[in-house]
């Protein structure tokens, strides 16, 4: 199940490269980079690997029933399950998946993740009413997470660049939920009302 | 200033949230969060192996080769690293021209 089945995205990797005067950076607030201690590597978590390899039948009916020992990542969960539901062919088997990471995402309040993979759905699948590839409880968040006007997010952005920090992440998480509507919209425009669609062509003029 | 020729491809790649990683050489490597809509692993960037830090940012271009750094978090599933080691990743982003205020910092509990 690699990644790049999904397309290429190898190509937007960007690299930042190391400045010369980054090797000299061995120390910064007491972490040593070079440290082995202070490597993260990949998390093991058997359990969350017999859920994300035995299926997402098993997995499903677990997080369903929060028979989760205590410490466990539903997060993890949540993104495995994501990506298995991303990289599933089968119609079933990703709904399965789908429905194990918008649980998971449930569970620890990570609406946009949910949002998002099911805006996924309806575009592998197309809209269905009352399923997971049902568009409606993605316009509803919008709509809920974003309760502006168009001409009201117009003037909320306008001179964005001389705002505090605080107002252009605002504006930016605006802007990401946004982006997971106008893949929708370039799919399935039936399923986008105006005033969504205001919004979204007020999108650019977001930092 | 970023090691990066085209600041196009920057302004690209910081268009919407990203995720990142600081690889055992203390290179950055970033990668917008969505791409076609599939969310993208840390594991990607790395191809799984070990990093020093890895997190999510939100990075906005101000124009001229300036970058706000909006945000910065250590959230990677993948990785689960120590909220320590967000200050890694400020020191080096900063040592790009990307700097985060402590306000715009928020470390989340890690492994």
């Amino acid at each position: 199940m690699s990644p790049l089945l999904m397309g290429d995205p190898i190509t937007k990797v960007t690299e930042i490269d190391k400045r010369p005067d980054v090797a000299a950076l061995t120390s910064v607030d007491g972490i040593d980079p070079i440290d082995p201690a202070t490597r993260s590597t990949p998390v093991p978590g058997d359990l969350l690997e017999e859920l994300l390899r035995s299926g997402p039948e098993h997995a499903l009916e677990r997080v369903r029933s929060g028979r989760v020992p205590a410490g466990f990542s539903l997060q993890r969960l949540g993104e495995g399950a994501a990506a298995n539901a991303s990289l599933e062919e089968g119609r079933r088997p990703a709904f399965l998946w789908a429905e194990t990471a918008i649980h998971a995402f449930d569970l620890v309040g990570d609406e946009e993740r949910a949002m998002a993979l099911r805006t996924l759905l309806v575009t592998r699948f197309g809209p269905e009413a009352r399923s997971l590839s049902d568009p409606e409880p993605v316009m509803d968040w919008l709509k809920r997470s974003v309760p502006l006007t168009p001409d009201e997010l117009v003037e909320r952005a306008r001179d964005w660049k001389e705002k505090s920090r605080e107002e252009i992440l605002k504006l930016r998480q605006i802007k990401n939920r946004l982006s997971i509507v106008a893949r929708l919209a370039e799919s399935f425009p039936e399923c986008v009302d105006d005033e969504t669609r205001g919004l979204l062509d007020v999108r650019q003029q977001l930092p | 200033m970023l090691g990066v020729d085209n600041s196009e491809t920057l302004d690209a790649a910081f268009e919407l949230r990203v995720k990142w990683v600081v690889c055992l050489d203390n290179t950055i490597r970033i990668v917008p969060k969505h791409i076609d809509g599939v969310e993208i692993s840390h594991a990607f960037l790395t191809n799984g192996e070990e990093v020093l830090a890895a997190g999510e940012a939100e990075i906005v271009a101000m124009g001229d080769g300036d970058y706000l750094g909006a945000q910065i978090t250590n959230h990677s599933g993948h990785y689960e690293p120590p909220a320590a080691s967000l200050a890694l990743a400020v020191a080096l982003f900063a040592n790009h021209g990307i700097v985060f205020d402590e306000d715009a910092q928020e470390p989340v509990a890690g492994s």
